[in-house]
């Protein structure tokens, strides 16, 4: 136990906030600042909500720039277009690179982890032990995450996004009951409505709602490793640099319209919808059938055991369900017979074999099915036999001494400047991006460091009390 | 009694959902919307092809515009003046079709007869033997989402998800057009069919 620290011109107004916010919900949620490294994807969920709160301040800072505004000549040349405000944003504004870049890296990182955490507490049973709220909000928060990313990348109003916009038009239209209704409510009187629609809905009012849903989804104990979310950052900071977002080609309608690849969480209905196959069935039954399986999992998987051999069917329908989404994902990139790859100009690689397409899926998740309870069987029997009690290997710990802990420190310090230069003189130089990069790998020495110094304050604390004794 | 009040306090805004629904979408249901110009014989035609009024022997050429208004680009039609030789049913060597597809929406154009723009693992092989046995055929309405193919005489789906999805096959919406008058100009005086639907007659 550390002694209790006496009170001090820092402290003070820390202890005197501390009490005062007792009276707010703040501290309804109990923050656990991690004192050693934690697997990170024991807290994926609290990675999605940094993405998702960078992309907040991003998206606040591209609106003061961003028109949705949509007008045709009556010969069909664009008068105005949003495209034009994106252009402007992102070769004209200082830094404005930098904020595209990174909403839209960070826009993927908040898709990517919010299916990498659903994937993980699906595995780990997260769904039992009275969770069942916290996973139902999270299929929703999940849904209303796409949404948010889909309407996100319409609003440039590139060819890329009119056709994605015609797509969910018409997906939409071929529902049946509330479909026309959501049609018309989505669509208004025209593009220019629809493009105000969407805008609206990506920067208020989805958002919103992700917000209130956040406050049933968010569990009480939140694992805050800032070492590990600025490494995180740092990285996407780094992708966002490398590989700046295209502006894609200007939408017209008297224009050309290439072939063009929706992103990468709508890729796999993208390749559905290429088989030619009924397209309510593929593009929104066949979504929907499988939310609603994810859905209603801890309704029917009503087992009290959470490890994984002792729930063979749920962990092969989640293998499978993987297996699937990378499958399709991967097959919307490129041709029909996904061996060459998808053409930009070529129309005949586009249409999909259905008896292919179908016939590689249901291998798939036979194979998949079969090879997790094959996996299963094998631990359940090697668990069976007898086993000879194994000493346990107590390998001890490498500590660093304190002067190979101080030349570290130092060290990764001297690389955060040197990333700091580095980055100024490629801004001025004109390579926003690379400076981009830089400022990451800064972010990432300074999650380094931190967890350095948090290791080497534990060790000394551990040291202070074996002294004390 | 305290679920009728609060129904009957709520009942009034019930109509205010319109709201959401401004009017203006009638455009969208066909019909005749009027006598508009859209296109001039000197007119440059996609692709470089030179004045549509010219007929081609190598293959038809288009142009786009907007019918009949500027609300949307859903509202946009492809104008093709048809290679030497090729006849609409109707006997017009000009035929205009909405350009939205019935499949999924997305704006399909016209490619030539001639279009070399063979491709073989993402290489341009024009030279290559193997294109003439390319499987869909050039000249055609080619929709860059899915695949599907129109018919460019008649617009009716022959390939890709317009065309075998049994559910789908109509024939895409067909501009009504007079043919050049005698400064050259083209009207449109109506689309039969729905757009992004297709027609049903």
């Amino acid at each position: 136990m550390a002694a209790r620290r006496e009170p001090s011109l820092y402290t003070e107004p820390i202890e005197w906030l501390k009490q005062r916010l007792e009276r707010t919900i703040f501290f309804g949620f109990k923050f656990t600042f991690t004192e050693r490294f934690v697997s990170p994807l024991s807290f994926l969920g609290m990675l999605t909500t940094v993405a998702f709160l960078f992309l907040g301040i991003t998206g606040a800072l591209l609106m003061l720039y961003y028109q949705p505004l949509f007008q045709l000549a009556n010969n069909g040349t664009v008068i105005q277009t949003p495209y034009n405000s994106v252009a402007l944003i992102n070769n004209k504004i200082a830094f404005g690179l930098w904020m595209r870049d990174l909403h839209y890296t960070l826009s993927n990182a908040m898709v990517l982890l919010a299916f990498l955490h659903l994937f993980y507490q699906y595995f780990a049973g997260r769904y039992k032990l009275r969770y069942e709220a916290l996973w139902v909000t999270g299929m929703i928060f999940g849904i209303m995450t796409i949404l948010e990313a889909y309407t996100g990348y319409d609003l440039i109003e590139s060819v890329r996004a009119q056709l994605a916009i015609n797509i969910g038009k018409a997906l939409m239209q071929s529902s049946p009951v509330v479909g026309p209704l959501l049609f018309q409510l989505m669509r208004g009187a025209g593009i220019a409505d629809l493009l105000i629609r969407f805008y609206a809905a990506h920067v208020f009012i989805l958002p919103l709602a992700m917000i209130l849903v956040m406050t049933i989804h968010l569990p009480r104990a939140l694992v805050v490793d800032i070492p590990v979310i600025s490494m995180v950052l740092g990285m996407i900071f780094i992708i966002a640099g490398l590989f700046p977002v295209e502006l894609g080609v200007q939408f017209s309608p008297v224009g050309e319209v290439g072939i063009t690849t929706p992103e990468w969480y709508v890729n796999g209905l993208f390749a559905y919808l290429r088989t030619g196959i009924d397209r309510f069935f593929a593009g929104v039954l066949l979504p929907t059938i499988i939310i609603i399986i994810f859905l209603i999992v801890p309704f029917l998987d009503i087992g009290r055991k959470l490890t994984m051999k002792d729930r063979p069917f749920w962990v092969a329908l989640g293998i499978m369900g993987a297996a699937e989404f990378t499958l399709t994902t991967v097959w919307g990139f490129r041709a029909g017979d996904i061996i060459s790859p998808l053409s930009d100009l070529d129309l005949n690689t586009l249409p999909i074999s259905v008896a292919a397409f179908f016939g590689a899926q249901t291998i798939l998740a036979v194979v998949s099915y079969l090879s997790v309870y094959a996996i299963v069987r094998r631990q359940r029997a090697r668990m069976a036999q007898p086993r000879p009690p194994t000493a346990l290997k107590k390998g001890k710990p490498y500590s660093l001494s304190r002067s190979e802990y101080q030349m570290i420190l130092f060290g990764v310090v001297g690389f955060q400047v040197l990333f700091d230069i580095f980055a100024f003189l490629a801004y001025a130089k004109g390579f926003s991006n690379i400076a981009l990069a830089e400022i990451g790998a800064s972010l990432v020495g300074f999650g380094i460091v931190y967890h350095m110094f948090r290791v080497g304050r534990a060790i000394e604390t551990k040291l202070a009390a074996v002294s004390v004794k | 009694m305290a679920v009728i009040s609060g129904g009957i306090a709520i009942a009034p805004w019930v109509p205010s959902g319109g709201f959401l629904l401004p009017g203006g979408t009638s455009v969208l249901f066909g019909g005749d919307f009027g006598r508009k110009k859209i296109a001039n014989v000197s007119d440059a035609s996609l692709e470089g092809q030179g004045p549509i009024g010219d007929q081609d022997s190598k293959g038809g050429r288009s142009l786009f515009f907007l019918y009949p208004d500027n609300s949307d680009p859903e509202l946009t039609n492809v104008l093709v003046h048809l290679q030497q030789g090729q006849k609409a049913p109707d006997g017009s060597e000009w035929v205009a079709y909405n350009r939205t597809c019935i499949h999924l929406r997305c704006l399909v154009p016209y490619v030539r007869a001639d279009d070399d723009r063979c491709y073989q693992n993402g290489q341009s092989a024009s030279n290559s033997p193997d294109c003439t046995s390319i499987a869909y055929p050039r000249g055609t309405l080619h929709c860059p989402c899915h695949g599907s193919v129109y018919r460019v005489l008649d617009g009716v789906p022959v390939a890709g998800p317009a065309h075998n999805d049994p559910a789908l096959g109509r024939p895409i919406p067909k501009v009504v057009i007079e043919g050049p008058d005698l400064n050259g100009d083209i009207f449109a005086t109506g689309i039969i069919g729905q757009i992004g639907y297709g027609r049903t007659s």
